[in-house]
């Protein structure tokens, strides 16, 4: 049963710290009957009821146990709560057995225990924020870091969808024009071309961008990952090992000795990374490495930065040419290692060092930390089914550009049609008028 | 005259004749019954046929055996091609007519036709037995029996039409309305409502100074709108329009004159058309605007008439000529024909199912303006619609049912009979959402299964096409195979392979060439070859218009909640909020399922399902 089938108009009940000993716990409770289910735990003659949004008090809970403690209650009214609906939070001291209990005795009295992300659910039923917002706040829940925490936040305040909101008026403009000229030739200037597909150009240039630090602020979310490739036995589980500080790849000067992925987290500053050494890239007879340089290369492409390893004594081969050329230069790092073993090749841009006597690893570290300081200003946290959605919309707005050089201008209209239907979706927003309603209140057309 | 028939059709108009027409296909013996045998096929507004997607459904409807596009093609006097330079998807054809001539071959045809029987009279009342259509009561209380009736009567129910203080009971000008079947109607408890549209005047063509206005000539290169249409009309012997604008001091002269207006004494309640707005309401609603454009479009080319495009009105008739003769060439005009409004009763269309039939009563169906349509296409494509549908149903069959990516008599049909109409329905090509596929040049391809299964051609011409469908398909898969000659390449570029469907791609290709170097064949009909050209271009992104259609189809396992409240969604109609309480589907999936729900109404619902609006998003201790 998956979080949509639960009931809506319940009464949901749930320990909101972690469960772990601490100095204060809080349970909350939402609903149409948070008021008299909470009543139920507590002693005295307090009229909870009475109480408007905004107060809290000081209260003696009873567990229905025989036990009691001292709390405090905060109230909350619909809609002005985090939920939308009557919501109450007991702080108790922080014993995982006092909140399990008090959880119980609400539960007894007519409260259900809530699924995880319920709270925030309802909160995007009842209005209070939408669903980019929503995932958002699980981000800012899960903030690892100073970066991914902004990221999120920004999601929260609605950022993001300002920001698509800001492009799709744009595109909506292009496309009000388009209908405008097709269903009334007689009453509109033709737009040329050319004209379409210069202004197509920025505004796919400004969605490119805006998926690009949608994926900044996800990534920032997780914490980067940093995997280190190159060819067999170019020192790759040796930088591994040099930058984490620990031993988690085995170490052997024959090559193809890693053959599955080897993960390990790291640190950068204020960044979190995961740090990722793989198989050493190479055709070869053995069944059991070629399935580790297939995982290589899957990681490969998913990686935000890319350590090249080349052994600095050696000539470049074929094999690392062709991997070097996959992978975008924004994303990579050639690292020439072996330094220590004085024979260096000179490489432009890359950076010299010698995982084996640690030389030159500093400023790697350094490298490392600028590639991953993204702007974090510009990176905002986005919910995967809205980065889908944008992309969706830029295969759009790529069809449009196609059908402008084949000059087929109403291909091109009906591409980015369902580029702003897309991006519309994105924002969680439905149209419910046509197109062709807006323009007809816009202009006086006929015939 | 007999008095029992298969099929009656109430109404002469273009949806009446083609349903008619539709149901004498199926060997059925259709009565029309119609006022006035002269008015059948009248152009009440002005002389000309198609337009944006309106040319569409005239090849659609003529495709399906129709007669619209073989009396546009006859009665034409001029021919354009609209955005011509846009691409083949919203390329449209539209004609001006001898007004005069249009009603004679349309009559011509319908007289010619054995199964139908012309009836002079006044359709009155619709008779019911137990529960099922019985027959038609005239006005002379005689009886017309039949199996089914389609109801066709445009502008007619409770017609009233209005010049300036004067308002008249009239269907058209000079024509009386049916008030007897509107109120039949109402006691059988079909929800009826008022809409309103407008005409502009007629003005004598000698009372025009043509050297003050601009001249628009026909094209010369389009295709008619039959099939069976062979001779062109060559662009020399094409009647030209002519445009001038309104101004200023037209616009004062209405502005100071609104009072006058029927429209604004509460005298019309009727919602009119914002396509087609009346200089009334031209003045008013975009004040900024110092002038409209107006066409002038002759009608015919021996008529001493002109008709005076975009200036519509219900004003006094001493009031019109003052208000024309404020404008560039007409400053010394004579009326002929008083511009008026007029308002009528239409159904609500969601009455309807998917036959055009209304719901609870078999055998009775609706086509046409009564629908909440306007346009002559739009009617004829309703009237072929509900003339084959009518004929199924009497012979048990099931309905022909088109979907809306195969044609734009299923989107006008899927839009009003899931959404209503909130005024006069027209068709543009913006509310396809397939409309890179549904073409002017491909509607024979589109509708030939159709008209194959049910006869609406004849043979020969269906085997023609077969054969032409069979040599395109032959020759698509050879253009896709075959490398073009060395010659043609450097319109393909790589990493595109240099077969004859890609370089048809390129803007600067050329079918002929293609010939010339003996990749092709000289002998194509022209069916063949253009078909190959228009689908090499639009292949791809049909299948992208495609693919975005499923995308819709991937959020259905959404789930209701049970008791779920509807009548918060924005966006939706109140048909489907109740079509989804009678079914109270569990997901989405379902919910798209029932019948006359269109994807809009399930993206509404899928996003309010998501989040909802309006609610303050302030959180207070």
């Amino acid at each position: 049963m998956g979080i949509f089938d639960l009931p809506r108009e319940d009464t949901i009940v749930a320990i909101s710290t972690p469960l772990g000993r601490g100095a204060l716990g809080i349970v909350r409770i939402s609903g149409n009957h948070a008021t008299e289910i909470s009543s139920s735990a507590i002693r005295g003659s307090l009229d909870l009821a009475a109480l408007p949004g905004g107060s809290a008090k000081v209260v003696s809970i009873d567990f229905g146990n025989g036990l009691t403690d001292g709390g405090v209650v905060t109230v909350w009214r619909a809609p002005k709560s985090y939920t939308g609906e009557d919501l109450i939070e007991f702080t108790i001291h922080g014993s995982p057995f006092l909140l399990e209990e008090l959880l119980r005795r609400l539960v007894e009295n007519g409260a259900r225990a809530a699924a995880p992300g319920e709270f925030t659910l309802r909160a995007v039923l009842n209005g209070k924020m939408s669903l980019s917002e929503a995932g958002a706040v699980d981000a800012m829940i899960g903030a690892i870091d100073l970066y991914s925490a902004k990221a999120a936040g920004k999601a929260l305040s609605g950022e993001l969808n300002r920001r698509i909101e800001r492009f799709l008026s744009k595109l909506e403009e292009i496309e009000f024009a388009g209908v405008a000229q097709t269903e009334f030739p007689e009453h509109f200037e033709d737009i040329s071309i050319e004209k379409l597909a210069n202004s197509l150009d920025s505004t796919e240039r400004e969605l490119s961008a805006l998926i690009e630090n949608a994926r900044k602020g996800r990534k920032l979310a997780k914490g980067a990952q940093i995997v280190i490739a190159g060819t067999p036995n170019v020192g790759k589980s040796t930088l591994a090992n040099a930058l984490s500080g620990a031993e988690s790849s085995i170490v052997h000067h024959l090559p193809g000795t890693t053959r599955d992925i080897v993960e390990t987290n790291i640190r950068f500053g204020r960044f979190e990374a995961s740090l990722v050494d793989t198989a050493g890239l190479r055709e070869c007879a053995d069944e059991v490495e070629n399935i580790g340089v297939t995982k290589a290369r899957a990681r490969l492409f998913a990686a935000d930065l890319v350590l090249f390893v080349i052994d600095g004594s050696e000539p470049f081969s074929p094999e690392e040419n062709r991997a070097l050329e996959a992978i975008e230069d924004t994303r990579r790092l050639v690292v020439v290692n072996k330094i220590d073993l004085g024979r260096v090749r000179r490489i432009q841009d890359a950076i010299e060092v010698s995982a084996l006597t640690g030389e030159g690893l500093d400023s790697l570290k350094e490298k490392i930390s600028a590639s991953l300081a993204v702007p974090s200003e510009e990176a905002v946290w986005a919910g995967l089914w809205q980065i889908e959605l944008l992309e969706a919309a830029k295969a759009c707005l790529e069809g449009a550009r196609e059908a402008c050089k084949m000059e087929l201008s109403d291909a091109a209209f009906a591409e980015i049609s369902s580029a702003v239907q897309f991006l519309r979706e994105s924002v969680g927003r439905v149209e419910n008028r046509d197109i062709i309603e807006r323009v007809l209140e816009g202009f006086c057309v006929g015939k | 005259m007999s008095v029992n028939y298969d099929i009656i059709v109430v109404g002469g108009g273009h949806a009446g004749i083609e349903a008619a027409n539709a149901s004498s296909k199926f060997g059925h013996k259709v009565a029309l019954i119609t006022f006035d045998l002269s008015a059948i096929g009248r152009l009440s507004c002005n002389p000309a046929i198609g337009g944006i997607a309106k040319s569409n459904v005239v090849r659609e409807v003529d495709c399906l055996g129709g007669l619209m596009g073989r009396i546009a093609d006859e009665t034409a006097i001029q021919y354009r091609v609209l955005n011509l330079r846009k691409g083949a998807a919203v390329r449209a054809t539209r004609s001006q007519n001898e007004r005069s001539d249009y009603p004679k071959t349309a009559l011509r045809y319908l007289r010619a036709n054995p199964n139908i029987d012309l009836i002079e009279a006044e359709a009155a009342y619709l008779v019911f037995r137990n529960g099922n259509f019985h027959s038609v009561r005239l006005a002379s209380g005689e009886h017309i029996f039949a199996k089914a009736v389609i109801i066709a009567t445009g502008t007619f129910l409770g017609g009233k039409i209005f010049t300036g203080p004067l308002t008249r009971a009239a269907g058209r000008l000079n024509e009386p309305p049916s008030n007897l079947l509107s109120d039949s109607l109402n006691a059988e408890g079909f929800s009826l409502k008022r809409f309103k549209t407008g005409t502009p005047p007629r003005i004598l063509a000698n009372s025009i100074d043509f050297d003050k206005l601009t001249r628009q000539d026909g094209d010369d290169d389009y295709r008619p709108f039959s099939i069976e249409t062979k001779t062109l009309l060559s662009a020399n012997k094409q009647i030209p329009c002519w445009i001038t604008r309104t101004n200023e001091k037209t616009h004062e002269l209405v502005l100071n004159n609104l009072g006058l207006s029927p429209l604004f004494d509460n005298r019309i309640v009727g919602k009119g058309p914002r396509y087609c707005p009346s200089i009334e309401v031209k003045v008013i609603r975009f004040p900024d605007n110092p002038s409209h454009t107006i066409f002038l479009e002759p009608e015919g080319i021996n008529s001493r008439e002109f008709y005076v495009n975009g200036i519509s009105m219900s004003l006094p008739a001493e009031l019109q000529v003052e208000i024309l003769r404020t404008i560039p060439g007409l400053t010394r005009c004579e009326i002929t024909q008083w511009a008026y409004a007029v308002e009528y009763d239409c159904i609500d269309p969601t009455q309807l199912d998917e036959r055009l039939c209304i719901k609870g009563i078999d055998g009775v169906f609706f086509a046409g303006q009564v629908n909440g349509t306007s346009g002559y296409e739009e009617a004829a494509g309703q009237g072929i619609f509900a003339g084959i549908n009518a004929s199924l149903f009497i012979e048990d069959r099931p309905p022909f049912i088109l979907s809306r990516s195969e044609s734009y008599i299923a989107v006008m049909l899927d839009d009003i009979l899931t959404r209503g109409a909130d005024e006069p329905y027209r068709l543009f090509t913006s509310r396809s959402e397939f409309r890179l596929k549904l073409r002017e040049d491909n509607a024979i391809w589109r509708m030939l299964p159709y008209s194959e299964r049910y006869g609406l051609l004849p043979q020969d011409t269906i085997d023609r096409y077969k054969r032409f469908e069979e040599l395109y398909n032959y020759e698509r898969e050879r253009f896709a195979k075959d490398r073009i000659p060395e010659a043609l390449r450097n319109l393909v570029s790589s990493p595109n392979k240099p077969t004859g469907l890609n370089y048809l791609k390129h803007p600067d290709a050329r079918f002929s060439e293609l010939v010339d170097y003996g990749y092709s064949s000289a002998d194509f009909p022209r069916e063949v070859s253009e078909r190959l050209e228009i689908e090499a271009k639009y292949e791809g992104f049909i299948l992208r218009e495609e693919n975005r259609a499923v995308h819709y189809s991937s959020m259905l396992g959404a789930h209701i909640p049970e008791g779920f409240d509807y009548s918060h969604v924005d966006g939706l109609s109140s048909e489907a909020k109740e079509r989804f309480i009678l079914s109270s589907p569990k997901t989405l999936r379902e919910a798209s399922e029932i019948s006359g729900i269109t994807p809009s109404a399930i993206l509404a619902l899928y996003i309010h399902l998501n989040c909802k609006k309006d609610v303050s998003r302030e959180t207070s201790l």
